[in-house]
């Protein structure tokens, strides 16, 4: 017991000798100039139907549509891609070139991108401008976080999610979220034409 | 006569001993058995924890090798203004954050962060809700209930401060509340949206759907989990470490 109690004293003046050991602090890294709120931000990875690796950042410069999904989704996900379609028959072919979609997905054990790519065709997705991404579940959660999304995978497998349909800002911000599939998705529809209307710096 | 060894190792070596300081334990395989009755019971493997919630000197040491998570530098995304806010300057934590309290007002992006950086990773919910189940001697349910209640008192105590599991796990009821990996993953829905499972906590019929309603110190904690976002940071939150055992325990 004594030990225990001990133990935070005895570390003390260890912990002060290591931060005066360290007190040159390493140069602080060059971050990018993103904007407080920019998905950018967010330190995750994903590989795409190629096996490419590939991040959020690569989009900067252009507004996307961004949803999460999961390839054996038997319920909500059939739906939410049926609508990121019904929203894309709203733009000119012109428009659409300028709004890529992006699907991440939360189930990357199962969704590699082989297996991505696959479910790509059978959808009749226009990849490359669809991008498909699977990764870690340990990135899948950092985006969902940063999405505001929640899931959780049942012990059978199953994933429970919520299902944003999301407007991303040429500064990785969040423009506008529809709450999931079913939605009115006159809104998100204006804000994309207003912001592909937008010349970006 | 082990810890001896490992605090010499640590005068010798600088730096290096706050990244390994923490011990962790083993924690035996067992079943997370979620809030409500309509959920099944998850099993857990075993895996490794840290005894101890992370301390402010082990963050300090995250923070001077990782500049970026200093306060100040962290975009907004990432951790909202409360972030380390107690703390005198961004590289020292001064009077109101003893060395060896635990860290708190940190977002889940830097307890994930600092984790990383020790090649860890936080506990999941089931593995904490495992962990923390096993209570210590003499502990009941209505004397964690009461912490809850009570308001949290700054500075914070020390780690290894109030009562330990009964396999070795200290402070995991009555110091701080903790994030996990999938802090909010038992709450469904948007968070901008209404939400069954965690609605039905709030409602007085609820405890009518709960696996076992005397647990009510759970539905304080799915409760206060469902309501954060990961860039949150508040006053009593901190996190510890978690990891996979490299060979499977017999």
């Amino acid at each position: 017991m004594k030990k225990l109690i001990l133990l935070p004293l005895l570390f003390t003046p260890i912990l002060q000798a290591s931060d005066a050991c360290c007190s040159v602090a390493p140069p602080p890294e060059t971050a990018p100039a993103y904007s407080d709120n920019s998905l950018f931000h967010l330190q995750a990875s994903f590989l795409n139907t190629d096996g490419k690796e590939v991040k959020l950042a690569d989009y900067e410069g252009k507004p996307f549509i961004l949803a999460m999904f999961y390839a054996t989704c038997p319920t909500v996900c059939p739906r939410l891609i049926l609508d990121v379609h019904k929203i894309e028959a709203k733009f000119s072919e012109e428009e659409k070139t300028q709004l890529p979609v992006l699907l991440v997905s939360f189930d990357p054990e199962t969704d590699t991108p082989a297996n991505l790519k696959t479910f790509a065709k059978s959808w009749d997705m226009d990849t490359p401008r669809w991008q498909l991404w699977s990764g870690t579940a340990e990135n899948a959660r950092t985006l969902a976080a940063g999405l505001g999304i929640r899931y959780r995978k049942a012990p059978n497998g199953e994933i429970s999610h919520s299902a944003p349909i999301t407007l991303i800002n040429a500064q990785g911000e969040i423009e506008l979220q529809l709450a999931g599939p079913g939605v009115d998705s006159t809104p998100l529809v204006q804000q994309a034409k207003i912001l592909l209307s937008t010349p970006s710096e | 006569m082990k810890i001896k060894i490992v605090l010499l190792l640590g005068f010798m070596f600088g730096s290096a001993s706050a990244r390994e300081a923490t011990q962790q334990i083993d924690i035996p395989a067992g079943t997370f058995v979620p809030l409500m009755k309509n959920m099944d019971p998850i099993p857990v493997a075993a895996f490794r924890l840290d005894i101890h919630a992370v301390t402010n000197a082990e963050y300090l040491a995250f923070v001077n090798e990782n500049p970026k998570w200093q306060r100040g530098n962290i975009p907004r995304i990432l951790a909202d203004e409360g972030y380390l806010r107690h703390w005198e300057s961004p590289t020292h934590p001064g009077e109101q954050a003893p060395l060896n309290a635990p860290v708190t007002s940190v977002s889940w992006y830097a307890a994930r962060a600092y984790a990383e950086w020790k090649g860890q990773r936080l506990p999941t919910l089931a593995e904490w809700e495992v962990a923390a189940a096993m209570l210590p001697e003499k502990i009941t349910r209505q004397q964690i209930l009461s912490w809850y209640a009570k308001p949290l008192t700054h500075p914070l105590p020390d780690t290894l401060s109030t009562q330990k599991t009964t396999v070795g796990v200290w402070d995991l009821h009555g110091l701080i509340w903790e994030w996990c990996e999938d802090y909010d993953s038992l709450a469904l829905l948007s968070r901008a949206g209404s939400d069954e499972t965690l609605s039905a906590l709030f409602c007085g019929g609820a405890a009518a759907g709960a696996a076992d309603p005397s647990d009510y110190a759970a539905f304080l904690r799915y409760a206060f989990r469902g309501s954060l976002s990961a860039s949150h940071t508040v006053a009593g939150l901190g996190f510890r470490c978690a990891s996979s055992p490299k060979e499977p325990t017999s």
